[in-house]
């Protein structure tokens, strides 16, 4: 009964330590704190739009010139393999003696 | 100043405008990160947050609700943010623990020196409810603390709290029970 009462009290009297919990003044120096970081925050975004405006561009364009080279190097490449296969042909119809029909056959059999 | 043309001012990004309204809260913005964080130094970085916050995000207040509440609002979301990141890395910090039980224990050791006996009980009973509050469900214990100490009303506590007025009242009226317990249950233990 003594410890139970004692228990009681006890919790009472820390429940009552919420009124002697002091509340912090005011900081002179949070609005320059809180100034300086918004300065900074704003110097960062300008220095990644300015680094955008530079990067963006450049990534385009050298993905252009790839785009160009490779369409140019694939066409030059087919036009060879065609120009080969027709000399081949020619080459082989000779060769053999094949005529000229069975040669446009052989041709069409090929694709060309 | 209107307090709509405040907020027309702060969303131009009009640095006095700004320095207005937060000399109108930093105080409470102050207390309240301080009543969740116990820490001064964590509740003036966390104020400094609130506020670049506000400034970042005023052209999104529609005005809804009070420009205050807003701002209570974010100032409770951060220092609810801040408990739990430092909740997460006390889970990893255990040879920390081994050497200090408790964070405020330190800091009560160093008031030792500073106050008298008497001052020394009442902030070891302070540390010991703000176990206790630490321990309670987190929606319980802000709208305790919000109104323990802010002394705010139910109304404004439902508006930051995203909730109604009798939700409110039932998480206060928990929150009261069940820190009784808790002590209950602590006092029972250390008193023999």
């Amino acid at each position: 009964m003594k410890k139970e009462e004692k228990i009681r009290e006890e919790v009472e009297k820390t429940l009552s330590a919420f009124d002697k919990i002091e509340s912090i003044d005011e900081n002179p120096f949070l609005f320059t704190r809180i100034q300086s970081e918004i300065e900074n925050l704003k110097f960062n975004k300008k220095g990644l739009s300015l680094r955008g405006n530079i990067i963006q561009p450049v990534i385009l364009f050298l993905i252009l010139i790839i785009n160009i080279f490779t369409a140019v190097f694939f066409l030059s490449a087919k036009n060879e393999t065609a120009s080969t296969n027709q000399t081949y042909l020619s080459a082989i119809s000779s060769e053999y003696s094949i005529n000229h029909s069975y040669y446009s056959q052989l041709n069409k059999m090929i694709g060309n | 100043m209107s307090i709509e043309n405040l907020i027309e001012k702060l969303r131009k990004g009009d640095f006095k405008s700004f320095r207005i309204l937060i000399d109108e809260h930093q105080k409470k913005v102050l207390n309240t990160c301080f009543r969740f964080v116990n820490n001064k130094e964590d509740a003036e970085d966390l104020a400094q947050e609130v506020f670049v916050e506000v400034y970042k995000s005023i052209t999104s207040f529609r005005g809804e609700s009070k420009i205050s509440t807003w701002i209570y609002r974010i100032a409770v979301t951060k220092s609810l943010d801040f408990i739990r990141k430092k909740k997460r890395k006390k889970r990893f910090s255990i040879l920390k623990k081994v050497f200090s039980d408790d964070t405020l224990t330190d800091e009560i050791a160093d008031n030792k020196n500073l106050h008298p006996d008497n001052k020394i009980e009442e902030l070891d009973r302070i540390r010991i409810l703000n176990n206790a509050l630490e321990s309670l469900p987190e929606n319980q214990r802000c709208a305790f603390t919000l109104s323990k100490y802010d002394e705010m009303s139910y109304k404004e506590i439902a508006e930051i709290l995203n909730t109604t007025v009798p939700a409110v009242e039932s998480l206060i009226h928990r929150a009261k029970s069940n820190l009784k317990k808790k002590l209950h249950k602590y006092y029972e233990k250390k008193i023999i």
